[in-house]
């Protein structure tokens, strides 16, 4: 199955709507602007994320990739402590590679160790902790706030 | 007043019978932590005049009939990642070196309605990611059998408190391993319960799919009683699990007959020590003496349970740990001119080097283009390591495995290299991905002369099973009666 066609099922299966020939087509042609718009290419997604697993465990971490991970955990770290992390991320990433062994294809992700749902109270009206004690903790406080830097200038 | 041979259940019962009391345990126990915590460093804090005055209410309670819980005035210690109120709760980390928690964990609750004595808090690797207690912000912990070498961890001031002496029992929290590995290295008991069986409220988030909080004990009774005190469905976590709190009663007989036991034979391949292999082999036929029937079989997917694991405790942790942004509490560099520098230099300068590491695997893991390559591909593997469990257990009432590949090795040793650290949880691992429970009760020692723990991994809920085997196993035994030098000399003349 193709993604466009993984995309009408979904569409048709959401919204109950019968699609004329000529609708499916539009259709088509549509979600074909999208995929190009997002960069998507046909070898499909799961390939797309194969190919950069084998980039990073070749070219292991660099510059960039590092730079763009300490943004993403909102970290700074000094020259030597990027050295450091680039060459350990590596090979820990080379030793999880080991997990493509495993065919996995019709496994269901397990995020959770039990079948588990949404687990509903009564909605009761009941007192949180109180301000000032959440407050104590504070590095800094103003007005019941918490107190930051300007954010607007 | 003799109370180095005693267990936390032993001592309550002497509380009870008016041969001790309270305060008078509570004053030994501070006095053990005076003479010993110099360099077993186990506390991060200590609450001296706190638990003094806590074990004085505790005893007026006792006196009047209003507690009557067997472990009712015996004092213990609480893992620096389990809140307590108004009292600090460090997590090991510079982040939170001076927070208070407006309120108590559920478990802190629980056991101190029992009547427990909080003697303060214990050492763990920074927000319990590592296995030796190395990388604490309040220093290192030690081996109280030979306090050059590391405790294991993360609960690793939790087990060294224990062996020490320094409390009677404790409550540890076990992520990859962290409860029981630590009482592989300094030889006391411990239990990793079900996952949903003991709530989380209050527990430090590392990673929420797998942490559980659970007993460190002198021996297995002693932790089925804490374990059935801290046990039960909490409305403020919702993955608690509804059931009853568990009841041990009927564990505590010595004949394992009809008690089917499976050895997974790739637990006992390559990279096992002998020091290690040797002794869980013989408490298999200490079992098998017991009437358990011993069998050996394949568990081959447990191999990729280290990939798996720290993929997904890496994820969870980044999404966990970003809540430490400098503003609510802990650790902020005051002199930022914008909130991202505020965000940026407090995180850097609060966290340690792996949980930056372990935040950063996580964020990568988790990015757009890695994230079914790494996260989900690990997910899946999650669920082929379930099912080989649930197949085990369709044969096997439990499942008897070495708890760490090694005895506990020299401080700084491998603390430079995190994935051969990382490869000490092995055998640990796969039952927090599966969420079952495990119990690892000492088994032996080394040629070096530090302990050795054994560990059996039981089905969902199937604590009790795994208790009457740990018990029976310690009737036979006396691995878990044996004290480090430091307890049997200067702890000698009480």
């Amino acid at each position: 199955m193709t993604i466009q066609e993984k995309l009408i099922a979904c569409l048709i299966e959401n919204t109950g709507i019968e699609l004329t020939e000529a609708m499916l087509e539009d259709v088509k042609v549509r979600f074909d602007m999208i995929l190009d718009l997002i960069g998507y290419s046909e070898t499909g997604e799961g390939a797309a994320a194969e190919n950069k697993v084998v980039n990073v465990a070749e070219t292991g971490i660099d510059d960039n990739l590092i730079k763009y991970l300490e943004e993403l955990s909102r970290l700074r770290l000094t020259h030597e402590e990027e050295e450091r992390a680039k060459d350990e991320l590596t090979k820990i990433l080379g030793y999880i590679d080991m997990l493509n062994e495993l065919d996995t294809t019709d496994v269901e992700a397990m995020s959770h160790p039990f079948p588990y749902t949404n687990n509903f109270r009564e909605d009761e009206c009941k007192a949180s902790t109180d301000r000032e004690l959440i407050l104590k903790n504070a590095p800094q406080q103003k007005d019941g706030c918490f107190k930051v830097p300007t954010t607007v200038e | 007043m003799e109370l180095k041979n005693k267990t936390a259940l032993e001592i309550g019962q002497m509380i009870k019978n008016k041969e001790v009391s309270s305060v008078e345990v509570t004053k030994e126990m501070l006095s053990n932590i005076k003479s010993r915590d110099e360099k077993v460093n186990a506390f991060v804090t200590v609450f001296e005049e706190e638990a003094v005055k806590q074990a004085e209410e505790v005893q007026a309670k006792i006196d009047s009939g209003e507690l009557t819980s067997p472990l009712a005035g015996v004092p213990m210690g609480i893992k620096d990642n389990i809140c307590t109120k108004d009292r600090l709760t460090t997590c090991g980390s510079k982040m939170l070196y001076n927070f208070k928690p407006p309120y108590n964990a559920t478990v802190t609750d629980k056991l101190e309605e029992a009547g427990a004595v909080v003697l303060g808090k214990l050492n763990m690797d920074e927000f319990a990611m590592g296995g030796s207690t190395e990388t604490s912000y309040f220093g290192a912990t030690g081996n109280p059998w030979d306090t050059e070498r590391v405790p294991g961890g993360s609960s690793g001031g939790s087990a060294a408190a224990v062996a020490a002496q320094e409390v009677t029992y404790a409550l540890g929290s076990d992520t990859g391993g962290s409860i029981r590995q630590p009482c592989s290295f300094c030889g006391v008991s411990g239990i990793k319960p079900t996952y949903g069986a003991v709530s989380r409220y209050g527990l430090v988030a590392f990673a929420s799919s797998l942490d559980q909080i659970g007993p460190v004990g002198r021996d297995i009774k002693d932790c089925a009683e804490v374990l059935s005190v801290i046990s039960g469905h909490d409305p403020k976590d919702s993955t608690s699990v509804k059931r009853p709190v568990f009841d041990f009663s009927s564990c505590f007989n010595t004949d394992l007959k009809g008690m089917k036991i499976g050895i997974p034979t790739n637990y006992f391949g390559e990279g096992l020590d002998e020091d290690v292999k040797k002794p869980v082999l013989e408490a298999a036929e200490t079992l098998k003496k017991l009437g358990a029937e011993i069998e050996e079989f394949e568990m081959n997917i447990v191999d990729y349970a280290i990939p798996t694991y720290y993929v997904l405790a890496c994820a969870e942790a980044s999404s966990n740990l970003s809540r430490y942004d400098g503003i609510k509490y802990g650790y902020r560099n005051r002199d930022c001119e914008d909130l991202m520098e505020v965000y940026l230099t407090s995180r850097s300068e609060g966290f340690g080097m792996e949980v930056k590491r372990r935040i950063m695997l996580g964020s990568f893991v988790l990015s757009s283009g890695y994230y079914d390559a790494y996260y989900n591909k690990s997910l899946k593997v999650r669920g082929l390591i379930k099912k080989s469990f649930d197949e085990a257990f369709e044969k096997y009432d439990m499942i008897l495995s070495p708890v760490a590949p090694t005895t506990a090795y020299k401080i700084g040793e491998n603390s430079s290299d995190p994935l051969k650290m990382y490869l000490g949880d092995i055998y640990t691992v796969s039952v927090n991905l599966a969420g079952i429970p495990a119990v690892s009760v000492p088994c032996g020692f080394g040629a070096n002369g530090m302990p050795v723990g054994m560990q059996l991994i039981g089905n969902a809920f199937d604590e009790p099973k795994l208790v009457r085997a740990a018990y029976a196993f310690q009737k036979e035994t006396d691995f878990h009666t044996k004290k480090p030098e430091m307890v049997e000399v200067k702890g000698g003349n009480n």
